[in-house]
Order: C-alpha cells, then structure tokens, then sequence
C-alpha cells in the first residue's frame, strides 16, 4: 500500500489527457488488490483456503500428504475455486454526460471508470460486456473474454459521445434478458433523470436476479453547489434555461439534494443494488479502491 | 498639493465608464453554465433584481482603480507639500544689482529676487545667488561674451516655463537692443519693465549735427532696393542721431532733386549722372570674397558703387541695417556705438494664455512613476484573481 500511494492517486484530468485509455487503466488498476468480485465457490484452485477432514468420496489427489506424514490424519487441502463470472459494463452516454468542470467531462470519468473495470475482470479471467446506451445511439460490445475483447472494449470507449437522453425499460428489457447468463451488472451515470428510468433499469436489473452496482458519477458542482451571483442554468439534455440567483438558491439546493441522495440509497437499498457515488474531482483509482474494497467486505 | 503637467489626459479618466458599463452589462449577458439537470433547480425565486448589482465589487474597485493610475500617470501629476506661491518675481540684470534701494523695495513688497542671466539663479538677501534649477550659472560660459550675453526674451520664456501660475514678473533692466535677440516669446505671465541704465548712450554725436538730406532715385524696376535702402537709412539715422532727411525720385528727377542733397543713391540700370567709379576700395564683400559695395574718395565726393541688387533676403538679414548705419555714420573713431535704446513696448513679450507645459516646481514630487508601479500591481493582483477564480469553477 505504501509502495503504491507513491505513484497512486492520478489526477483524473491528467488520465484523460493521456489519450491512451488502456494506458490509463492500467495506471489505474495497477497494484490492485482487490478483484472486481469475490470467488466464494470452495474447490480445487490455487489460492488455499482451508484444511477440512478427508471424507470418503474425495479425489484422493487433494490429500495433504505432508499434513498425513506430520499430523497422521488425513486432510483435504481446499481452495477458492476461481470463479468466471459475466460484468456487464452498462454506461449512461446521454448528453447530460457532457457537464464538464474544469475540463473534464462526466463522460470521461466514466470512460475511465468503465476502462479500469474492464481490466479488472479481464485479469480475473472474466467476461466482459460493454453496453453504452441512450436514445440516440446504442452501442453494444456482448460478453466475452479475452485480450482481443479488451481492446475492442477500450476502442469502442474511447469512440463513444454524449447525444440524446436515456433509454426506457421497455427498450432495454430484451437486451438484458435474452443472454440468459446473469452476472454482475455496473452501471455508470449520472442520474439525471426526468423520472426515476435510471433507478427503474438498475432495479428491474436487480430483480432478475443480476448482481448490481450504481456508480453515480457526479460533479463537484452538483454536490456542493459553488456558483455565485445570478447564474443561467442550461440543461444539457432539453436546453432549457434557468436564470436564478446563486448565492439565494444554494440553501434550498442543498437541502433538496441531500433528500435526493438519501432517497435514491433508500430507493438501492431496497431493491438490493449496491451504490457509490463518484465526484469529478476524485481520483479515480483511489474512489475505485474504496469501492470495491467496500464491495469486498459486503459480499 | 497636487498639480497636473498635463491635465488634458485627466480627459482620460472617462475610460472608467468602460470596465463599469462592462460590470453592469455583463451580468445580462453572462455564458449559460450547462448542467446535467435542472430538476432540483425548479421553482425556486428567478434572479430578478440583479440588474444593476454590483458583483464583486472589491475586483471592481481593484479594475477601476488601476484605469484611474493608468489616466492620472499620463496627466503627470506632481505632488508639493507646500504648494508653489505666486507671488511675484523680479529679475535684475547685472546693472541694476548696483541699485540696492530698488533690490531693497522689491524685497520689501515680497518679491522673489532672481538674476536675469542663465539659469535664473535667485538672490539671497546679502547679494549672493545660487541658481535655482540646478544648471550652471553664468559661469558656466566658455564662449566670448558678446555670444554669451544673455537675451531677456529667452530667459523670460525660461521662467514662465518655471513659474507657477499667477506668477507676476517684473524686469529690471536696460531696454538695449543687443539684449533681445530671435523671435518674440508669448508668456503667460503679466510683465512690467523697470528700465535701469538708462543713461544717454555712450558715444552719442553731439546734437549739433545737422540733418542730411537724402535723394534717393530710382526707377520702376527698383521701387523695393529703394524702400529697403531708406528703410535701412532711417534706422541707421536713429541709432547714430545724425537725422536723415530722405527724399524719393526718379532718375528723371535728378536735376530738380540732386542739387542740395548731402547723399545722392541712384538706384537704376541707367548710369548715373554724376559718373560712379568702375574700380575703386571693396567696402562690403561677399562670402566668396567678390566686392558689393566700392568706394572711390575724390575729395571731398565720396562715391559709392553697389554691384548687386538689395534682395529682400538680404535686406533682412541681420547686418544689412548695421552695414548700411556703418556707411551713414562715417568711419568712426574711439569705441564702438553703444546699442541701440528701445521702447518698453518693443521689449515686452506677446500676452500667452498657458505654456503649453509646466515644469514641475523643483520641490514636487513627480507622481507618474508610482502611479505605473500602482498600475502594474492592480493588474498583476487582478489577473492572479482571476486565474483564480478560473482554477476554482470550471
């Protein structure tokens, strides 16, 4: 840990600027501990786990025959089968992604959350889907494994632009449900939305028995709210415009936001979808740490 | 006190309305911040009355204030603790220092007593004088003094350049014409003459010398060398004092005009009847040395003869009316003349309204540089605020 927060803790920005989405993810990930998921099934594999009594019927192989010759017992030496599983990188890529404070925009935070992700479950031998969706565009890597997918991941993140707004349910529905495997579902936006159709597709998501996460990628803005005198508000994804007074508006913002916020933990809780909220201004390798060291400890 | 060199740049404080209309107009037009979502935003009380409200008014204040440096610098402003008096201020020529009752009445009615020669130096009260720009005083002078003399015009238009407004001048000083050379200077400031000296010229003929009469004849090509030959007798006349009596002719009035006249000036292409020398003395020559002017004495007949025309340009240039005053007063003995007196009127300087500059009071502390360095500081200060405030919001 020590060794690694040296050289740890990139500026967003400056991984942006990089250029090299790959590169970036690796400047990421690099030095992780933490895998993207828990393996929890116990079997034959390489990280050991426990020793437990020889049963009749064990494979005779996966006796400890040291443990025999010191111990005279017989015990089974087991460990954590590696697990495969599927991750399905789901990135909001409406325009309202396109806020961007101090350069950088929403869409290139998630570009790199989503980069680092996949490397992470690549590494673990896992297969990796990238769908990057709004209503104006539809991009879709399906789940695969392998060196070659990663690369065509990184491409297709490095391509993707705002436009548009977030698709419904009813135009998700078969993408999610036809490949039958189910897995780990990480959902990246912002949760701008006009109703709740972002908290609706990560809830109907969980009830089919998909393993969700909401990475909200948020502004610094949005959270504390730092615009001064009178202001003209644009929204991104409808153009409408709002001319207020900052400074007298902050109060009720705030106030507004924190009962948002609390409403949509209570509303993941619920529906059992994990949630992490990102700001522009962390880094985000050390927010992907925390996140999937909290992810680690909950499983 | 605060005094401006140049308070028509004060003009330039008007620029001040330009970063205030920008303050003020900003605000209508100020970029949309483009956000993901309005929707928390809805409802709440519209910006109405931020018209003409001041945001920021310190950045404001640091904006104007480096404008006001900047025009205030370019009117340059010198600051005096006491303030430059007007007063008056008496200048006496080296002759009239002898005149301690005049030096003591001028200093009695508060006058500022300077000397009248290069540099202005200023009297003290036991008749010393230091110079008060700090120049040289007449010391100074490696040139004859004939070069050095110094000419009042000039000097007073030094002092007026010096003087603080309201300044009254009083000069006191013979009224020579040697002592006033090149063009007449408009000054401000009102001035009053005090001659000194003013004792008969020295070398002055006796008054008993009777007038001359002169005829001068010439013919219609040489109507101009005819007025500018009588001009220059008639001023030659009044510097000697030995009158002329002139008369103009034509040559075909030679007989009736020539038979009494002391000076007979035949100006014509024809030959004049009593025959000129062909050779004779050069008395005037050119540069390149070729004679203007001849003489032949035959007795007591003196006759002159001008090889050349009396051109305007020569006419007036200076040394035609001394040449031709050396040729009315005869070969002079003893010293040379004494110069001419003039009037007051002819000594006085034309009435300005303002110098178009003042210099500064010795004592003033010129404000222009500090008001640069103010300037550059403002802008530094607010371009660091700026890139602040950039670094702090998208």
């Amino acid at each position: 840990m020590t060794r690694a927060a040296v050289h740890r803790f990139i500026d967003p920005r400056t991984l942006a600027a990089l250029g090299d989405l790959e590169l970036a993810a690796r400047a990421v990930v690099d030095g992780f501990m933490f895998g993207i998921h828990p393996s929890r099934l116990p079997g034959p594999g390489l990280e050991f786990s426990q020793y437990r009594p020889y049963q009749p019927g064990d494979d005779l192989r996966r006796v400890d025959w040291r443990l025999f010759a010191r111990a005279d017992r017989y015990w089974v030496r087991e460990a954590d089968t590696a697990t495969s599983i599927t991750v399905r990188l789901v990135l909001d890529t409406s325009a309202s992604m396109a806020q961007a404070e101090r350069g950088l925009a929403k869409l290139d935070y998630a570009r790199l959350l989503a980069a680092a992700l996949a490397l992470l479950a690549l590494r673990q031998g896992d297969a990796v889907g990238l769908y990057a969706l709004s209503d104006a565009a539809t991009r879709i890597l399906p789940p695969q494994r392998g060196q070659r997918h990663l690369h065509r991941v990184f491409h297709l993140l490095e391509s993707l632009t705002p436009a548009g707004a977030w698709p419904g349910w009813p135009r998700l529905e078969r993408l999610f449900t036809a490949g039958g495997t189910r897995g780990l579902t990480l959902l990246i936006s912002d949760l701008c939305e006009r109703e709740e159709e972002i908290r609706t597709v990560a809830a109907k998501l969980a009830a089919l028995r998909h393993d969700v996460a909401v990475l909200h990628v948020a502004a610094r803005a949005d959270v504390a709210f730092d615009y001064h005198g009178p202001t003209t508000f644009e929204e991104l994804e409808t153009g409408r415009r709002l001319e207020l007074d900052a400074d007298a508006a902050r109060a009720t913002y705030l106030e507004r936001f924190e009962r948002e916020a609390a409403g949509l933990r209570a509303g993941f809780a619920e529906a059992r979808v994990d949630y992490a909220r990102f700001t522009l201004d962390q880094p985000v390798d050390l927010a992907l740490r925390q996140f999937l060291a909290r992810r680690a400890r909950v499983p | 006190m605060i005094a401006f060199a140049a308070p028509a740049w004060l003009a330039a404080l008007g620029a001040l309305a330009v970063p205030l209309a920008i303050h003020l107009w900003s605000h209508r037009a100020r970029r949309p911040i483009r956000v993901g979502s309005i929707r928390l935003l809805s409802g709440m009380p519209p910006a109405a009355a931020r018209a003409l409200r001041l945001r920021d008014p310190w950045l404001l204040a640091l904006r104007l204030g480096m404008l006001a440096a900047l025009a205030l610098s370019l009117a340059d402003p010198s600051w005096a603790p006491h303030g430059p008096r007007a007063g008056t201020w008496a200048f006496l020529s080296t002759e009239a220092l002898a005149d301690r009752a005049l030096m003591d009445s001028l200093r009695a009615a508060g006058a500022e007593l300077r000397l009248l020669e290069a540099g202005l130096p200023s009297l003290s009260s036991d008749g010393g004088w230091q110079t008060a720009g700090g120049r040289g005083g007449d010391s100074g002078c490696a040139l004859p003094s004939a070069i050095c003399r110094p000419h009042y015009w000039s000097l007073l238009a030094e002092a007026d350049w010096l003087a603080s407004p309201g300044t009254r001048f009083l000069v006191a000083a013979p009224l020579v014409s040697d002592r006033f050379r090149g063009s007449r200077p408009a000054i401000s400031a009102p001035v009053t003459w005090r001659e000194v000296g003013a004792a008969a010229p020295r070398g002055a003929p006796p008054a008993a010398q009777p007038p001359r009469r002169v005829v001068i004849l010439a013919d219609a090509a040489h109507r101009d060398d005819a007025r500018y030959f009588e001009a220059a007798i008639r001023a030659a006349a009044q510097a000697t004092g030995i009158a002329a009596d002139v008369v103009r002719g034509s040559p075909d009035d030679a007989a009736a005009l020539a038979a009494d006249a002391d000076w007979i000036v035949w100006l014509a292409t024809t030959a004049a009847s009593p025959a000129a020398p062909v050779g004779g003395a050069p008395v005037w020559r050119d540069a390149t040395g070729t004679p203007l002017l001849s003489v032949e004495r035959d007795g007591r007949r003196v006759a002159y003869r001008l090889h050349t025309r009396i051109t305007p340009e020569w006419a007036l240039a200076p040394g035609f009316a001394e040449a031709v005053a050396a040729l009315w007063a005869g070969p002079v003995r003893g010293p040379a003349p004494a110069p001419a007196r003039i009037s007051v009127a002819q000594a006085m300087p034309a009435a300005a309204a303002a110098p178009l500059r003042r210099a500064p009071p010795a004592t003033a502390m010129r404000l222009a540089v500090p008001l640069w360095v103010l300037a550059a500081f403002a802008l530094a200060l607010d371009r660091w605020l700026a890139w602040r405030r950039t670094r702090g919001t998208s």
